[in-house]
């Protein structure tokens, strides 16, 4: 079920928010083994978490729509009292004083932390191969990746371990595994969600976001967490205005971007045809496609790049130096990587990004929003180190991060939501690109879309 | 090159691993070299900063 048609029920006492974390637990504990989605269930807490807020609602005292509902947060949220290991070996036994704004807002909003979701060594990866925590595996075939780095999250929500969950967008990290996961994966603009207590990965490039089954669900968890906060120098103090999402909405006025150069190039041709048959369905709600060109976002993505690779390294240098060993060895290599970059190259990148930023202002000033495909193919499997795409072999890390990177560099709000399958039938992820801070509008209309299509109705096998 | 500024600056990076990462580096540095040649002086850098803004506390300990 979704937050949406959970909540009437939690209201009014017909659905116990005790028997839900039960079951969410019992569900957890038997996909767990198969999926590797948590490094921590906090299955005491959330019990007794849920006994307080059955009470609270029974007292007539309900909160919000997350009342009583279980979630996850990717295991670099920091919860107090709780561990928080960002996947790495070396914050095994780390547990903070305090929580990170995002999960204290949900915590005063009634919603449950069922457990801390996997991810890949330090967010640093888009696969979730961790190898201090063990491999998460994709719920609609166990023998290939959810995505990364938020792997956990996304798969969590797609198995139905949690009805929503919190993830971290550097480079791809929310919408890759929403992608390939089959959710809904919401990328707020870079200053709406605070990242206060959240650890770091690239501080100039790093995004919040929630994880849902439908775009509504999504919505409600992102109208929770955003909004001022003095704690993260990011943040920008404007109004949250809440999406409207109507049963049966339409599109007439809207334009939607399609670009017609990079975006639709080196795709699996699954990838392709679901992508173009989403734009068929804006058009049936009446909106109007204009054709558009962005910019070199090849450039831009080695831009991208580039300013990840110096600014994780500098969060890692000291750890790097003493315990090299306590690694893995993709992330060691990146963090490598990242030493011989020189401050002035990663200045001028980021006076390049202010470019980018401008001409996406200026595009997004004629559309309301630009539609691409989230990544450029399907699930790869555990281990596959390159791709056939487009006639060229890639590195899979390199093709998967294609499409993604660069938009991390505009700070622009990004939604991706399920637009088909494969014929091997894997999702296949749609993105909606929004002006700066318009979140709004950016629901709406993949709210929109997901109500004229039933991609985000399948579940996973392994749920059923 | 990459070897060099390695030793120079005493990274550490074992030999094998050192040849892994520079055809990597060699790579970005093409590919990036363009745009960040340009004359860029006159664009802010997209960082931001908050002088009132407090530290949070070390958090760990790694012991």
């Amino acid at each position: 079920m979704t937050i949406a048609e959970l909540a009437p029920q939690i209201q009014s006492g017909k659905i116990s928010p005790v028997e839900l974390v039960r079951q969410t637990l019992d569900r957890i504990a038997a996909l767990q083994p198969k999926l590797n989605a948590y490094v921590t269930v906090t299955a005491e807490w959330a019990l007794k978490q849920a006994q307080l807020e059955e009470q609270e609602i029974r007292a007539g005292r309900y909160r919000s729509r997350l009342h009583g509902i279980p979630f996850a947060a990717k295991d670099l949220f920091y919860t107090k009292g709780i561990r928080t290991t960002v996947g790495s070996k070396i914050f095994a036994d780390f547990e903070p004083s305090y929580d990170a704004a995002a999960v204290d807002r949900l915590y005063q909003a009634g919603a449950i932390l069922v457990g801390k979701a996997g991810l890949h060594e330090w967010a640093y990866g888009i696969t979730s191969n961790n190898p201090h925590f063990g491999t998460i595996r994709n719920p609609w075939d166990p023998e290939r990746i959810p995505g990364g780095s938020s792997g956990g999250s996304a798969a969590a929500v797609s198995a139905e371990m949690c009805h929503f969950s919190l993830g971290s967008d550097t480079g791809g990290s929310i919408r890759i595994p929403a992608a390939f996961c089959g959710v809904v994966g919401l990328k707020a603009t870079f200053g709406r969600i605070s990242r206060h207590g959240v650890f770091p990965l690239g501080f100039s490039l790093d995004h919040i976001g929630p994880f849902a089954t439908t775009v509504e669900d999504a919505a409600f968890v992102y109208q929770t967490i955003s909004g001022a906060d003095s704690r993260d120098d990011s943040i920008v103090d404007r109004p949250v205005d809440a999406a409207v999402l109507t049963q049966h909405p339409r599109l007439t006025s809207k334009k939607v971007g399609v670009p017609r150069n990079f975006y639709f190039e080196k795709l699996h041709p699954d990838v392709e045809a679901a992508t173009r048959k989403a734009l068929t369905v804006f058009e049936s709600l009446g909106a109007s496609l204009v054709d558009i060109e962005v910019p070199d976002m090849e450039e831009y993505s080695a831009i991208a790049r580039l300013i990840l690779l110096a600014e994780a390294s500098s969060v890692h240098a000291r750890r790097l130096e003493e315990r090299r060993q306590d690694f893995g060895d993709d992330v060691r290599s990146l963090l490598d990587q990242g030493r011989f970059i020189l401050a002035t190259d990663y200045l001028n990148a980021q006076r390049q990004r202010r470019h980018l930023a401008e001409k996406f202002r200026d595009l997004l000033s004629r559309v309301d929003v630009v539609a691409t495909p989230a990544v450029s193919v399907p699930a790869p499997k555990i281990g596959q180190k390159t791709l056939q795409v487009g006639g060229e072999e890639q590195e899979v890390r390199i093709a998967v991060t294609r499409i993604p990177r660069a938009l991390n560099l505009t700070g622009l709000p990004l939604l991706t939501l399920p637009c088909g399958f494969s014929s091997e039938g894997l999702p296949i992820g749609l993105q909606l690109i929004g002006s700066a801070f318009d979140e709004k509008q950016l629901l709406e209309i993949g709210h929109a879309y997901e109500q004229s299509t039933e991609w985000h109705k399948r579940r996973p096998p392994v749920a059923a | 090159m990459w070897e060099r500024i390695a030793a120079l600056r005493e990274f550490g990076i074992p030999d094998d691993q050192l040849k892994e990462i520079v055809p990597i580096l060699e790579a970005l540095s093409k590919q990036v070299r363009r745009a960040l040649d340009r004359d860029l002086s006159t664009t802010e850098p997209a960082l931001t900063f908050r002088c009132d803004v407090r530290l949070s506390p070390p958090e760990f300990d790694e012991r």
